[in-house]
């Protein structure tokens, strides 16, 4: 009877376990407070370390539509009432406050139902752009869909692959960690050439969340609002952050994972630049605070650390040997570093820079001391390329802003 | 009685126990090869968490079984141990040894399988200041229907999502009404439909879904996506007419509410929830960077436990490898909110989570017995055999 009753068992087992997933279960709680309730979905940690990127329901998108259909510029969320908005802007964080810093004459508009924020810009002859930020979480379709969304609104063809899109787009800051930053032109037949005809976004993971800034109109205003538009992005902060929460990893897989906290541009937001045309931020050492890196066109690759450590790690002379030595070079003493380095003012900052060319490599690197660590940002690679791109990697060290006090 | 030993000897063949070892190292080979394309964790219910796995035709049109499933190979493995035990070796003193490593294994394999059906792993999140007395599922989601009528409390008829993918209807004594699926998207995406029109179809007549369109996506499996759950449902009170469709998805973050035979309700699909009856309030969140880095050095979670029910108040800290377990389940520092103003635990519901602890040691045990009996045996000939 053994064996039986052990099958038999085995069984149940397998069926208690189907019934599990098919209960209905009915219970009594006591009523939640808004607070408790307002996020009810807020992330799966475990299920979306990376953030599952929000998908095709943009109803934070004025401009949102079918892809193909046509990018109608008409608010679809118009005319919902409170209530609606309440329930159709579920997929948002509707109570969320933020700050920022537009440009003047960026004229401020109510947001609209599932928009966070909404500006519009007035040109010439009427022609106009709108601006806008939102957020929407927990929805399929990733970083490719959505920007190939927005190419269809223009009536661009798609990307065919994470490669494409990768090769098209680029990082820029935000308080929300890297976001990928993107301009498209095209207009669809239907659409007004006066408020139609170039899309420039930035999209930011953040945990299961993802935020949304968009600018979108006619082509001309939109192309000249481009820098003020990225500076803005930096510049959104929420009063409220997003309840969405970021997987925490245990220090020992900290110190081996190839995604490191630490490879946002941004970091925890200590500071901000401006990232060079081309360059891209990739998966550095968690060491880093950020790695930013670039290809030409042979091939060559180049690479931009930034690290920070307290103190003056040694001092200066220390610091340029290392790097002399690090490209095959000698040391040199305090006279010939004095007249080595150049300096290179970033807002209130004046960074130290050296430029040295070894047999192999060339390494440009800057530091400022600030909030008592120092920073070095150290852009080493073949001659050519480094040579080829100094002019980039001064323009990233005057774009370099510390957002915490010194 | 001849029977029950002609089949116990039959399952305890040697034959039987290579086939199953064979058979799991194949499983997990394919299994491992399988998350390429299909991920960990659908990979997880047809590999491992299955009886059988399935081969699906390239068209879609059929499947037919391929393999034995993780499920069936561990059970084969586990009756044939017991028979082997019950039929293999003697009960004496000096075989003690191996029958208490075959016991060993046994509750290791049970506790697998208990594992594997009976563990619910959630996570709650608290902010600082905040109690809560439920975690979710990552994974299963739920209907929830809420009846707001008693000012005091709220009713939750709560239908678990895989209930929804059978369709058909739903009727249970705590609703006055009954639910018709009308339409079922284990993984979908939700669009605004424009309002200049177009293609699209709203999903439904009523609540948010009548400015949304829903479409079928295929499954997630990347480990950093899920699938987003979402639902047509159609309300027909006892009795009376249909109140219309409503969309209710897991991207849908809020409830939508329905005025119901004069009471108010809510529908949301929503993770799967698991109260307590015991809470737990985030008193103070640490996260720690090791100097001059990102690196983090450690998080730890600073709770205050309420167990009324068992006069249980208490201070406790969780931190990595510190958890703390409470009534069965097990609290980890799994993460934190991006300004850490909160925590996120992981809660592990694990009834067999004791089951390799005791393995061991009776396998220890037995080895340790088994071994000292043949070095006893081997000293006392050596003696023998060397004595004048």
């Amino acid at each position: 009877m053994k064996p039986k009753l052990f099958s038999a068992g085995l069984f149940a087992l397998a069926l208690a376990s189907c019934k599990q997933d098919k209960e209905i279960k009915v219970y009594r709680v006591a009523k939640e407070t808004p607070a408790a309730s307002a996020d009810p979905h807020a992330g799966m940690p475990g299920m979306m370390p990376g953030g599952a990127m929000p998908g095709p329901v943009d109803g934070a998108d004025p401009h949102a539509g079918v892809p193909g259909m046509g990018g109608g510029s008409a608010d679809p969320h118009a005319g919902l009432t409170a209530e609606q908005l309440a329930s159709a802007g579920a997929a948002m964080q509707q109570s969320q406050e933020f700050t920022d810093s537009p440009p003047s004459h960026w004229k401020k508009l109510p947001p609209s139902a599932m928009l966070l924020g909404k500006y519009q810009i007035e040109g010439p002859e009427g022609v106009t752009v709108d601006v806008t930020f939102s957020t929407l979480r927990s929805a399929p379709g990733g970083l490719l869909a959505n920007i190939n969304r927005w190419r269809g609104q223009l009536g661009q063809e798609p990307f065919a692959d994470d490669a494409a899109l990768k090769g098209n787009t680029r990082m820029v800051p935000s308080s929300f960690g890297e976001a990928v930053f993107i301009d498209i032109e095209g207009l669809m037949d239907s659409a007004d050439p006066k408020k139609d005809g170039r899309l420039i976004g930035a999209i930011a993971e953040s945990g299961p969340s993802a935020w949304f800034f968009k600018l979108r109109g006619n082509d001309a205003l939109a192309a000249a609002e481009r820098e003020n538009f990225i500076r803005w992005v930096e510049s959104v902060k929420l009063a409220e952050v997003s309840n969405a929460p970021v997987p925490a990893a245990s220090p020992a897989d900290a110190a081996t994972s190839p995604v490191s906290p630490a490879a946002a541009p941004a970091g925890d937001g200590s500071v901000t630049w401006q990232q060079p045309e081309g360059w891209s931020v990739v998966n550095g050492s968690s060491a880093r605070y950020a790695t930013l890196a670039i290809t030409d066109a042979d091939g060559a690759k180049g690479e931009l650390a930034v690290t920070h450590f307290p103190g003056d790690v040694g001092g200066d002379l220390a610091n340029v040997n290392r790097w002399r030595s690090q490209i095959g070079l000698e040391p040199i003493d305090e006279a010939a570093l004095a007249t080595s380095v150049t300096q290179v003012t970033a807002g209130p900052k004046t960074i130290q820079v050296i430029d040295v060319t070894g047999p192999k490599n060339r390494c440009a690197a800057g530091w400022v001391a600030h909030g008592g660590e120092t920073w070095f940002f150290k852009f080493t690679g073949p001659d050519a390329l480094v040579g080829a791109q100094k002019a980039k990697f001064t323009a990233f060290l005057e774009s370099i802003r510390f957002t915490k006090p010194d | 009685m001849k029977l029950l030993m002609r089949f116990l000897r039959a399952s305890a063949s040697l034959k039987l126990t290579i086939f199953c070892l064979s058979a799991a190292l194949v499983l997990v080979f394919a299994g491992t090869l399988a998350q390429v394309k299909m991920g960990l964790y659908l990979v997880q219910e047809a590999y491992f968490q299955s009886w059988i796995v399935w081969w699906t035709a390239p068209s879609g049109n059929f499947s037919i079984p391929a393999f034995p499933g993780g499920h069936l190979i561990g059970a084969l493995l586990l009756i044939n141990l017991i028979a082997s035990l019950i039929t293999r070796h003697i009960w004496s003193w000096k075989k003690l040894g191996i029958q208490l490593i075959h016991v060993g294994i046994i509750i290791m394999l049970a506790g697998g399988l208990a594992t594997d059906l009976f563990s619910v792993h959630s996570f709650m999140r608290i902010k600082e200041g905040e109690t809560k007395n439920y975690s979710e599922d990552s994974v299963r989601m739920e209907l929830a229907l809420i009846d707001h009528s008693d000012p005091e409390a709220e009713q939750v008829t709560a239908i678990a999502g895989e209930r929804l993918a059978d369709g058909g209807t739903i009727k249970h004594e705590a609703l006055p009404f009954r639910i018709e699926i009308r339409g079922f998207y284990r993984n979908s995406g939700l669009q605004m439909i424009s309002a200049q029109g177009g293609a699209a179809v709203p999903a439904s007549t009523m609540g948010t879904g009548k400015r949304l369109a829903v479409k079928s996506l295929p499954r997630a499996t990347r480990m950093d996506e899920r699938d987003v759950m979402s639902a047509v449902i159609e309300i027909i009170p006892e009795g009376g007419q249909s109140l219309g469709t409503w969309l209710v998805s897991d991207s849908l973050a809020a409830a939508q509410e329905i005025e119901i035979a004069g009471s108010r309700w809510s529908v949301q699909m929503r993770p799967a929830r698991y109260y307590n009856p015991y809470s737990l309030e985030l008193l103070d969140f640490t996260h720690e960077t090791y100097p001059g880095t990102q690196i983090p050095k450690n998080f730890s979670s600073k709770l205050n436990l309420v167990d009324a029910e068992n006069n249980d108040s208490r201070q406790v800290l969780i931190y990595m490898n510190n958890p703390l377990r409470h009534q069965g389940a097990t609290y980890y520092q799994s993460g934190f909110e991006p300004d850490n103003s909160g925590t996120v635990l992981q809660v592990v519901r694990n009834p067999g989570y004791q089951a390799p602890y005791i393995a061991c040691v009776i396998v220890s045990l037995g080895l340790i017995y088994q071994f000292s009996i043949h070095l006893i045996g081997f000293a006392r000939r050596r003696k023998t055999s060397t004595a004048p």
